[in-house]
């Protein structure tokens, strides 16, 4: 599918909704507004046959940016569609039902970032299963000082054991 | 009746814990259920703490296999960020390191992939085959695992030329051990009957689990990172993407298997151009890289496992904002969804193995009967030795024939 | 010396965690089994289950999710039972010493007898390190 063609259809179909971005040859950048983020996901993947990569969340002061990954391999670039979910609660529809391989990455961006990814299969942490603090999602923007903290601390770890619970030591045998 | 067998976390022959809960009826597993993250260890932070120049160092600790191919991503995100291009003389260089990581990769993988069907000649073999490429790395580079070769626009040291020869000689002696394996792998008729047909992932299902590098071509789904998003050297040099069409276990190891020609090829091609160069300067390694300005990149490159995907998100400081890492086992572990499942328990260890995630078998492996709450505790060596004792089965079976 | 040090010291069977690690460790420690090295000639043999082994190499900062893993395992371990660390990670923590998910080197958590630095050490170094552990029993 070459970039031109590409991007001409896109904007047939879904119009004002989306702003095309071509930062570089072989980067395509699209910003789509809320509503229309799983109908874009289904016209890359099923009608265009784009191949699905991978998602990124960035927590912002106002909300969440999500960005979903489409490489066109035999044209050589990367197509990125983004959206701005705004705070507090941010949610949008899931597009693991439409792709299967979306299932864990949206479960990621859930853990690191609380975003409810509505219709999700199967919405609970990946990497972190069982033993996380409570409310503790380590990408957001509020907890930038916990790492902060945690990169300075030295031995005294009484502010980190705070959040998270002194270690147990091991006893002899 | 439906019982569970849960594999993991721990895995004493190798490589990362991981936990799969196989639903078993009878010998057929029916559903498999995988927890990852034992060893989450929260790299994308760490990585937004450090320096643009540091965090090479960093990622290249993500998988020690994949040494070379985590920092090549990265380094690839930032230059595209900032739109240079690096000396040609650190293309090739890069390319040589990348690609003899590739080629200790895919060994390691068939040693192990022998041991789990419980021929332990291979693993021996491969193994002993794979050291003289750790040496050449350890010659070239200066440590036989973690290269730190990658710097943002080129390299951080150059080959001497003295080195070349040997690069050679071992490349030749290891072409010929190849062609031995391979004629190993692909004539022996127990391996045949136990691979075959095996854990099959066809083309459809490679692309809606997004299936990447090996486990994707040998399904016939033709996804290869140097071809489609040339970087660097490769647009220039000339190697064949190896493609199989059955998407079993036995195909998976051909393809690995034939890479390693192509490895071998490229590492040629580029030794050729370096010697047409002549001894290189400083200013031939590395390009003057200062403030990374505002803005994002993407990077990716072909691992052994398949596509490794970094992005990069700069606020005009000396961190990167945002640095997200996809390593391609993340989408490769998920197709064992589908590909284990209407197999026997004694295959899902093979073909949990054949994505080469790093498989993970168990500190302790127990079989629970859901209805009856029986349970039966075997260790993972059970596990494997299940896998053994059922080729060891076929041999005879084919024997008597 | 008893029967049960004398059987360790002669044939000490080792069992790998990895507790978050790189794989770059394990990937050395199998190789110092393996022909180039082949440790399996002095009898140390890498085996499938902790209630079988002698020594146990750890190796990696210890994750969170790991840690009551560990922990078990350590209590499963028959005893005595020497404990090596391998890897600068599972000596100090390393480069993850910051990381949120990151719970301390292993000898925060449970007794350990040897360190053997590097990362990752090689395969000699790794012997050395077994070597000078059985020495002191």
């Amino acid at each position: 599918m070459q970039k031109e063609e590409l991007k001409k259809k896109i904007a047939e179909k879904f119009g004002e909704k989306v702003t095309i971005d071509e930062r570089s040859e072989k980067r395509v950048y699209i910003y789509v507004e809320n509503d229309i983020w799983v109908d874009l996901a289904d016209f890359l993947f099923n009608d265009m046959d784009i191949r699905f990569d991978t998602g990124v969340g960035l927590d912002d002061r106002d909300g969440v940016e999500i960005m979903f990954f489409f490489p066109v391999d035999s044209e050589h670039y990367f197509v990125t569609i983004k959206t701005f979910l705004k705070k507090p609660n941010p949610a949008i529809e899931s597009i693991s039902n439409i792709i299967p391989g979306a299932k864990w990455i949206e479960r990621e961006i859930y853990e690191m970032y609380e975003v409810n990814f509505l219709n999700h299969p199967d919405l609970r942490p990946v990497l972190r299963c069982d033993t996380r603090p409570k409310d503790f999602y380590p990408h957001k923007r509020e907890n930038k000082d916990e790492h902060e903290m945690a990169r300075r601390k030295n031995d005294g770890d009484d502010r980190f054991n705070e959040i998270w619970g002194k270690p147990e030591k091991g006893k002899n045998p | 009746m439906v019982k569970k067998i849960p594999i993991g976390p721990f895995h004493p022959i190798l490589e990362e814990p991981e936990f799969f809960e196989l639903h078993v009826d009878g010998e057929k597993v029916v559903k498999i259920d995988m927890t990852i993250g034992w060893s989450h260890r929260g790299i994308e932070i760490l990585s937004e703490h450090k320096t643009w120049d540091q965090v090479p160092f960093l990622v290249e600790r993500i998988c020690g296999i994949c040494s070379c191919s985590h920092p090549y991503a990265y380094v690839k995100a930032v230059e595209d960020l900032l739109q240079v291009e690096v000396p040609k003389r650190a293309q090739y260089l890069r390319a040589i390191v990348a690609e003899l990581e590739r080629l200790h990769s895919h060994l390691l993988w068939t040693g192990l992939a022998g041991h789990f069907i419980g021929y332990n000649t291979v693993f021996m073999w491969t193994w002993k085959y794979r050291e003289p490429v750790l040496d050449i790395l350890e010659a070239t580079t200066g440590n036989r695992n973690h290269y730190a070769m990658m710097r943002i626009g080129g390299v951080r040291r150059d080959i001497p030329t003295g080195e070349y020869g040997n690069i050679r000689k071992m490349l030749d002696d290891l072409w010929e051990k190849n062609e031995l394996l391979t004629g190993a792998i692909v004539d022996d008729p127990v391996i045949h009957a136990r691979t075959k047909g095996v854990g099959i992932l066809d083309k459809k299902h490679c692309r809606l689990y997004g299936a990447l590098g090996p486990t994707a071509r040998s399904g016939g789904y033709d996804v290869d990172a140097r071809r489609d998003h040339p970087i660097d050297a490769y647009p220039e040099l000339d190697f064949d993407v190896i493609v199989c069409q059955n998407g079993d276990v036995f195909d998976k190891a051909v393809v690995r298997q034939m890479e390693n020609f192509e490895s071998i090829k490229l590492i040629r091609q580029c030794l050729d151009k370096l010697e047409a160069m002549g001894p290189g300067t400083e200013e031939d390694l590395c390009l003057e890289i200062g403030e990374i300005p505002p803005g994002e990149g993407i990077g990716v490159y072909e691992a052994p496992r398949g596509e490794v995907l970094h992005y990069i998100r700069s606020n005009g400081k000396n961190m990167p904002m945002r640095h997200k890492v996809r390593a391609p086992s993340f989408n490769n572990i998920l197709t064992n969804e589908h590909s284990v499942v209407g197999n026997t328990v004694a295959d899902a260890g093979l073909i949990t193995a054949a994505v080469d995630p790093c498989y993970s078998c168990t500190e302790r492996v127990g079989r629970v009967d859901v209805d009856s709450g029986d349970r039966y505790m075997m260790s993972e060596g059970d596990l494997i030795r299940l896998s053994q004792e059922k080729t060891e089965q076929i041999r005879k079976e084919l024997e008597g024939n | 010396m008893s029967l049960t040090l004398k059987a360790l010291k002669k044939s000490p069977w080792v069992f790998h965690v990895n507790t978050g690690a790189c794989n770059n460790c394990d990937i050395e420690i199998l190789d110092a089994l393996t022909p180039r090295f082949d440790l399996e000639r002095f009898g140390i043999v890498l085996v499938g289950s902790i209630r079988h082994a002698d020594v146990l190499l750890i190796s990696g900062p210890v994750t969170r999710n790991i840690l009551p893993r560990l922990k078990r395992l350590y209590d499963q371990a028959p005893k005595p039972i020497k404990v090596i660390v391998v890897g600068a990670c599972g000596c100090t923590c390393g480069i993850f010493k910051d990381g949120y998910n990151i719970i301390g080197p292993v000898d925060k958590h449970i007794p350990v007898d040897a360190y053997v630095p590097g990362c990752p050490p090689k395969p000699e170094t790794l012997i050395a390190g077994v070597v000078k552990v059985l020495s002191t029993l």
